[in-house]
């Protein structure tokens, strides 16, 4: 038994927390969003790095074939299944026969769709209408317990509201690690002018449009590394994580990955600005996200645990 | 030149054009080595990019400024094949 993806929506790939190589050609090049990916397979009961469903803009149809524990991360898409309103980072249990469909947001980008006991697809990872995605049903005591919890009703009671996340996706500003080659009058420019998103070729790259930078052609062939910004005919262009070609593009700098989440959640006509730092500055930034994200997962394991007790007595 | 390239990668950049055979040979020799840090090299034929896990570093040092460690695991690896001196 499987999920079967009825529409496979814009565009949904079976993807892995981070780049992986596989026998079989399928390409596994990391979730773009990797906050959201760990944090749908936490609700669940997942180890962080099981795959998960990265789906953009329009997200796919998704019909169950056996009782399936699910949860959503990532963009504010709300879905719909039984006539029944299904919230991102919450835990649902739907049934045989029950139909998941999401409704459109004029806010976000990309979700990530973890299944209880894990996924995977054979052949290709990116679905397709008609695809079925075999459920791996590596079920943990933990999950035996979700599954009896969520028997009398269907859904967890609570929820990672919106605001906790707020820190993460809710801003326009993107730290850029300085190079020492890019003189300060290009890094001036690119900091006083406000960008907007012009198009996405996707997971590869984010094309900005706004003032116009100019920077001296150094001959260099630059490497396709996340997070890179790029120059090219004066406007800026923002690698993702399938962005891993050699490039002539001039390179005037480096996103941070704990701003990659926010990123890859813009998408065509989202505003984008920047603040160039150094690498130290950025580094202690990681840091504290980095705590943030162990201390929000600590309490989501405290949290359902003390619900499966609850459930118990 | 070594920069930082963000806050996961350090890269290694020359303005003159690396032989090819040259970033073959330090391709296969950083994939056949191991390495305390350093996860993944990238190449291109005017630089060298090595990847690494900066919150590892941080906890194995007590300290929020991995980057001068990895630049120096990249440089001893680079010295060690005789591409730098």
């Amino acid at each position: 038994m499987s999920l079967i993806i009825q529409d496979s929506g814009l565009f949904s790939i079976v993807q892995s927390l981070d780049k992986r190589s596989s026998p079989d050609g399928q390409e596994f090049k990391g979730a773009c969003d990797r906050l959201a990916h760990q944090l749908a397979n936490q609700l669940v009961g997942n180890k962080k790095d099981e795959l998960t469903i990265e789906m953009t803009v329009k997200p796919a149809v998704i019909k169950f074939t056996e009782p399936t524990i699910i949860a959503f991360s990532g963009a504010e898409f709300t879905g719909r299944c039984n006539n029944q309103e299904v919230l991102p980072n919450r835990i649902y249990l739907f049934d045989r026969g029950d139909v998941l469909k999401f409704v459109d947001t004029p806010r976000g980008n990309r979700i990530y769709l973890a299944v209880a006991g894990g996924i995977e697809v054979e052949g290709s990872n990116i679905l397709k209408s008609g695809d079925e995605v075999i459920m791996c049903r590596d079920y943990t005591f933990q999950h035996d317990e979700l599954f009896n919890m969520l028997r009398n009703r269907n859904m967890v009671s609570w929820g990672v509201d919106t605001y906790s996340l707020v820190e993460i996706y809710i801003s326009d500003l993107f730290h850029v690690v300085r190079r020492p080659d890019i003189s300060d009058e290009v890094y001036d420019r690119l900091e006083s002018a406000e960008f907007t998103v012009s198009k996405e070729k996707n997971r590869v790259s984010l094309y900005l449009e706004g003032k116009h930078l100019d920077t001296d052609r150094s001959k260099v062939t630059h490497p396709g590394i996340k997070g890179g910004v790029y120059i090219a005919a004066g406007e800026p262009v923002l690698a993702l994580n399938d962005f891993d070609q050699p490039t002539t593009a001039e390179h005037i700098g480096t996103i941070p990955s704990y701003h990659m989440h926010k990123l890859s959640q813009k998408r065509r006509g989202s505003k984008v600005k920047f603040k160039v730092i150094d690498c130290d500055d950025a580094h202690a930034n990681l840091y504290a996200q980095d705590l943030w994200v162990k201390s929000l997962f600590k309490a989501i394991d405290y949290r359902l645990s003390k619900e499966l007790v609850k459930d118990k007595m | 030149m070594f920069f930082a390239n963000g806050d996961h990668a350090v890269t290694y950049q020359q303005n003159e054009v690396i032989d090819p055979l040259v970033l073959k040979r330090l391709t296969n020799a950083f994939n056949t080595d191991t390495h305390q840090y350093l996860t993944e090299i990238i190449t291109t034929e005017n630089t060298l990019t090595f990847m690494y896990e900066p919150v590892r570093v941080m906890e194995s040092h007590d300290t929020i400024e991995p980057s001068g460690l990895v630049v120096e695991e990249a440089e001893r690896f680079l010295v060690e094949k005789g591409f730098l001196k």
